[in-house]
């Protein structure tokens, strides 16, 4: 019998988590094929505004999560407008960019506001510790729930799947595979490449505040680029464009550097190398473009005996 | 009333005059070929109607609304669609997704549908693929529906191309050398499915193409650019034996 210790139920917490992260970004880096690393970033807004918004506030914790995700979304709308006009590397990069601003917004937040306030004569109003800088912001109410964190990880996962398979989500992966022969088609790409930056960022958003509600202690320094690239990380390895692959790569990524502590110091050399391999020997990512319904449902006419022609294998060779 | 009214429209790259005061007024259903030889700016003319990029000067009218300084896919959601010179496929994705994409501008539900799977969201999705598999049908492509895209043959994905912009419901179709790369069979058949697609759908066409044979067989009216200039139109046999024409030809292919 393995016993459920308090570590154990962090781990499935951070899993969750992780899933609600890996799988909002593929919606950005997978389908719509916007090669973003500001992921982090989103999640310091979520994090910071619902931790904010139950301590100093008093908000209950669904509204300030909620509230949270819509400040990350209304981020990536006005932010995606002029970045998202960019492409491949000078995207990435600017979107790295966006999310170091958050984060030296967040340390500087009251400084600013203090003097800006005294400016015009409020400063009276304006609390002295607003995000507490540098110092990271302690004694957030604890909410640790598994039920909230993997109701939410389910939540997320069934809107993007929805959203996915219909015609806005046929639109977003158009964009992904040829931009100028989406928009020759009548798409708007400009407008779907935002939405889906936003929507991404909304559940990054989302994955923040829960983040913040467990561990009780946020700093900025907590949502840096090595975050965003953790997120990458999940996502290539599952499968850019599957959403079961995304959740796939939270769930090895997120237990995999737990089983390599055994190995103590020789775990940050372990784990680049099983990445290295990994990607050696499936680039595509475990699952790929496929979806782990449609590979069972292979595997299961498979088994069933005469399946269909094997996939990618058209039965027109003959012209 | 014209379908298509292009007036006097120019395009400069740096100091290239690419395209100059080129002028055509298209009837709803009319067949037009445009030809010349390589680097004659007959792609760039495609580009300059269809949004892709903004012309230096000159206006362009399609049905009635003036689509000058439009962006590519408003252009196309008025009803002129174009395909490219190099296949441009969304690989990844089924011959049937590649259709159902085309559709999207017109489908009758938003993201709110989408995700709380509203009965809009059923009764448009249905919808939506017995047109596109009719139309895979009308173009023998029904057998491969449920392919990847990128993986079928060079021939099948000519022809998913213009099937795809078929199912924009477009009312002006452009396309660009549609026979480069087939064999001479393809090639017939690609012409008896032309004429077929333009009756049945009362579509206009404006096609570029190498292959004489081919824009003779079936354009009513031909433009002849020649480094950005349209030295000739007219009727098939008029251009045939145009001495203009002739020399153009002759001195870069002769
Ligand atoms: N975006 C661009 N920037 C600069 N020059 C361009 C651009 N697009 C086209 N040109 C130039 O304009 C000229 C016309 O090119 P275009 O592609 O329209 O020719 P074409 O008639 O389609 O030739 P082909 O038969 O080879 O397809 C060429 O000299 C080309 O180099
Ligand atoms: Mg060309």
């Amino acid at each position: 019998m393995i016993e459920i210790s308090s570590y154990h139920i962090q781990v499935l917490a951070f899993m969750g988590i992780n899933i609600i992260l890996a799988v909002s970004l593929n919606l950005i880096n997978g389908f719509t094929g916007q090669f973003s690393l500001g992921h982090a970033g989103f999640m310091a807004i979520g994090a910071y505004t619902a931790a904010i918004l139950t301590k100093a506030c008093g908000w209950p914790f669904l509204l300030a999560t909620l509230a949270g995700a819509l400040l990350a979304f209304a981020f990536g709308l006005l932010l995606g407008i002029p970045i998202l006009r960019l492409k491949g590397d000078y995207l990435a990069i600017a979107t790295f960019g966006l999310s170091e601003i958050v984060r030296v917004a967040i340390v500087n937040f009251d400084d600013v506001t203090m003097k800006a306030a005294t400016l015009v004569g409020l400063q009276d109003l304006v609390p002295k510790e607003i995000t507490r800088g540098a110092l990271g912001y302690p004694a957030i109410p604890e909410v640790k729930s598994l039920v909230w964190i993997y109701g939410w990880a389910f939540v997320t996962c069934l809107i993007l799947r929805n959203i996915v398979r219909s015609s806005e989500g046929r639109a977003i992966s158009s964009i992904g595979e040829d931009e100028l022969a989406a928009e020759s088609l009548g798409i708007n790409t400009a407008r779907y490449k935002t939405l889906s930056f936003a929507i991404g960022a909304f559940f990054a958003g989302v994955a923040g505040a829960l983040f913040a509600h467990w561990v009780t202690y946020i700093k900025a320094d907590l949502f840096k680029i090595d975050k965003s690239i953790e997120i990458l990380l999940m996502v290539v390895l599952g499968g850019m464009g599957s959403l079961s692959g995304s959740v796939l790569g939270a769930v090895v990524l997120t237990l995999l550097p737990e089983y390599l502590r055994v190995f103590a110091q020789w775990r940050m050399v372990i784990y680049p190398i099983l990445l290295i391999l990994l990607m050696l020997t499936r680039p595509e990512g475990l699952l790929g473009r496929r979806e782990l319904s449609t590979i069972l449902g292979v595997l299961y006419t498979r088994a069933m005996g005469r399946g269909g022609p094997a996939p990618g294998n058209p039965p027109v060779a003959a012209e | 009333m014209p379908l298509l009214e292009a007036e006097n429209v120019s395009k400069v790259f740096g100091g290239l005059t690419a395209v100059k005061d080129f002028t055509l007024s298209m009837e709803p259903g009319e067949m037009v070929g445009l030809i010349g030889p390589n680097g004659a700016g007959k792609t760039t003319v495609f580009n300059l109607l269809t949004g892709f990029i903004p012309p230096t000067t000159g206006k362009i009218v399609l049905n009635d609304k003036n689509v000058t300084g439009f962006k590519a896919y408003q252009v196309a959601q008025q009803g002129m669609v174009r395909t490219f010179q190099n296949i441009r496929m969304f690989s990844n994705l089924t011959v049937l997704d590649n259709l159902k994409t085309a559709q999207h501008f017109r489908t009758g539900y938003g993201i709110g549908a989408a995700v709380m799977r509203l009965p809009t969201y059923y009764s448009e999705e249905k919808r939506i693929h017995a047109e596109c598999m009719q139309l895979l049908e009308r173009l023998e492509l029904d057998q491969v529906a449920g392919e990847i895209a990128g993986s079928l043959p060079y021939g099948y994905q000519k022809r998913l191309e213009i099937a795809r912009a078929l199912s924009v419901r477009p009312k002006l179709l452009l396309l660009d050398e549609p026979a480069a790369g087939l064999n001479p069979t393809e090639t017939r058949e690609l012409l008896g499915r032309l004429t077929n697609i333009r009756k049945e759908f009362k579509l206009a066409m404006l096609l570029i193409e190498h292959d004489m044979k081919f824009v003779m067989g079936i354009c009513e009216r031909i433009l002849v650019l020649v480094y950005g200039e349209t030295i000739a139109q007219g009727l098939p046999e008029e251009i045939r034996k145009n001495p203009q024409v002739l020399e153009a030809y002759l001195g870069t292919e002769g």
